[in-house]
């Protein structure tokens, strides 16, 4: 089989950009994950009243999109 | 001497103040208190960061192309692609031999047959029916022949029944015979019986 470097590094490279993509769309539903649980010891603390529900609505939907990210990765 | 001769003027205190605190303020924060600054500093850093990562990742492939390239050894590859060059070239030969066969063949078959060969002859010899007391041929032939009743059950020439249909366990007739001629499906529709 001849070798081809130009398409080995591009193919090279997209597989690393892909695990980099990965691994920062990991960091990003931890993050996401924390929040959730402030959120929640926030509302234990009455910090947050109970019927607002505006921060968790958002990070739902934050991890929504993360997900699809990484689906689409 | 050259401090004397240079023009100058005199500036109010509080004008190099405000001077100083300028150039102060402008050290701290050198694109501004604008909120286009703010974005602009932020801008410039996420692209350093994005920079750093696309070098990072072009690293990486460099280091795994070297080590496959070291691994790999070009002459073994080129021995077997000629290794498979040559077996792809015998290949064609034996095809072009085969196909070259065929014509020639093909040529002959369209030449005119030669007449069959002439073997050796036998001699006819009619035999004598008379003579021996056996009947002729030709009274063979005017004697009618044996009734179908007449013949015995085993005997040779008698033609076999056709093939009865199959009867299944419940007395349906499973299948046709193949001398049926088969008929063509009812359609079954909504209104129709």
């Amino acid at each position: 089989m001849l070798i081809n470097p130009v398409k080995d590094f591009i193919s090279k490279a997209s597989i690393h950009a892909k695990e980099d993509k990965l691994k920062q769309l990991n960091y990003m539903e931890a993050e996401l994950i924390m929040l959730e649980e402030d959120v929640i010891r926030l509302k234990m603390n009455g910090l947050i009243p109970d019927s607002m529900n505006y921060f968790q609505v958002q990070i739902n939907e934050l991890k929504r999109l993360v997900r699809k990210k990484k689906g689409a990765v | 001497m050259i401090a004397e001769e240079d023009e100058y003027e005199l500036l109010p205190r509080q004008e190099v103040e405000n001077l100083k605190k300028d150039i102060e303020r402008l050290k701290k924060n050198p694109l501004g208190d604008l909120k286009e600054g703010e974005t602009l500093l932020e801008s410039i850093n996420n692209l350093n960061t994005n920079i750093q990562r696309l070098i990072d990742i072009f690293a990486k492939a460099g280091a795994d192309l070297e080590g496959e390239y070291s691994e790999a050894s070009p002459v073994e590859d080129i021995k077997s692609i000629r290794g498979q060059n040559e077996q792809i070239a015998e290949g064609i030969l034996t095809v072009a031999d085969m196909l070259k066969e065929m014509k020639e063949g093909m040529s002959v078959s369209d030449q005119p047959m030669p007449s069959p060969r002439l073997g050796p002859r036998i001699p006819m010899i009619r035999p004598s029916f008379e003579s021996a007391g056996q009947p002729s041929p030709q009274s063979y032939m005017e004697t009618p022949f044996p009734e179908p009743g007449n013949l015995p059950d085993d005997f040779p020439g008698a033609i076999p029944p056709p093939p009865q249909p199959f009867i299944g366990v419940g007395g349906e007739q499973i299948g046709r015979t193949p001398f049926e001629a088969p008929m063509p499906e009812k359609r079954r529709g909504l209104f129709r019986k």
